[in-house]
């Protein structure tokens, strides 16, 4: 099993952030991220192929988060909260578009907040075809429209405001 | 050229364009002020993303020792419990086999061999009818006794 050591030292980091941006809550995103390993523990127990583990990775964490919101049956997806010391800002960044960049990311379809997810970690787009079955052409598109989508949440939220 | 579309600045930011495009789009946004404001904004909302996503995520993360589930040390004691049964098994099978064995080696090494004819005199100047003959045998613990055969 040492090839199976070495993918878990190597992707861990990766895969709890993606599940703490996508569950909010780090304590639960690591027993999801646990969950994912043990089954990838046992696939490869099994000899079963599997062609990018990093992608296969990102997807396990992204179906087991979507199935804890169900079992929880929270469809708010991820809850930014401004007192999570997970989520305080130390530096002095804009808080404020910050802040109400969450809260419109928490607004989003899960599908839609992945790509965003997946965009903040830096991955290519052939890397985020890989995890989202988006195709490897459309990628740039999706993303666009997805941003596009944020923006007019933030519009909305401005409106509220003022 | 006609201004860049929201996609092609998507690619042209996140690093995602050939450089052949790449030289045209730069080669544009030199010239057309609402594309280089474009560009300037999708990078600093990107950014934005960015900041409201990874802020302070890497802090502390530990990687931990991976547990190995107790379902699968169980199933591997209970593998490894089998495996032992399996090899005691075959192990009091073999032993009997080859006491099987020796016993039926040693039943033939014991029966005691017939006693052997060792010497038959007789005169071969006589008809067969007349002759007289004489048949030494040889027991297993060494005694000869003679029997007359007429």
């Amino acid at each position: 099993m040492n090839s199976f050591e070495k993918i878990y030292r190597d992707n861990y980091k990766s895969t709890l952030r993606v599940a703490i941006k996508i569950i909010g809550n780090r304590s639960i995103a690591a027993d999801i991220v646990q969950e994912v390993f043990i089954v990838l523990y046992k696939k490869l127990k099994n000899r079963e192929e599997i062609n990018n583990y990093k992608a296969w990775l990102y997807r396990l964490t992204y179906n087991k988060s979507v199935d804890y919101f169900r079992m929880t049956k929270n469809d708010n997806y991820t809850e930014y909260n401004e007192n999570d010391p997970e989520y305080t800002d130390q530096d002095s960044y804009d808080t404020e578009t910050i802040n109400r960049l969450r809260e419109a990311l928490t607004k989003m379809k899960p599908k839609d907040k992945l790509l965003m997810i997946l965009y903040s970690e830096g991955l290519s787009y052939r890397e985020i075809s890989e995890v989202t079955n988006i195709k490897y052409n459309s990628v740039g598109k999706t993303i666009s429209r997805t941003i596009e989508k944020l923006e007019q949440e933030l519009k909305l939220q401005y409106h509220d405001l003022y | 050229m006609t201004c860049i579309n929201r996609e092609t600045i998507q690619r042209y930011i996140d690093n995602e364009v050939k450089n052949s495009e790449k030289y045209i789009i730069e080669a544009h946004i030199n010239i057309c002020n609402r594309c280089a404001s474009e560009v300037k904004r999708a990078d600093t909302l990107k950014n934005s993303i960015n900041n409201a996503l990874n802020n302070n995520l890497n802090k502390d993360i530990e990687i931990p020792d991976f547990k190995i589930p107790e379902t699968e040390v169980k199933r591997t004691a209970f593998i490894l419990k089998k495996v032992l049964y399996a090899a005691a098994v075959i192990m009091v099978i073999t032993s009997l086999s080859v006491v099987v064995l020796v016993n039926n080696n040693n039943a033939n090494v014991v029966i005691p061999e017939t006693n052997t004819i060792q010497n038959i005199e007789y005169d071969a100047n006589k008809s067969i009818f007349d002759t007289e003959i004489t048949v030494i045998v040889t027991d297993n613990e060494g005694n000869s006794t003679a029997y007359s055969i007429e």
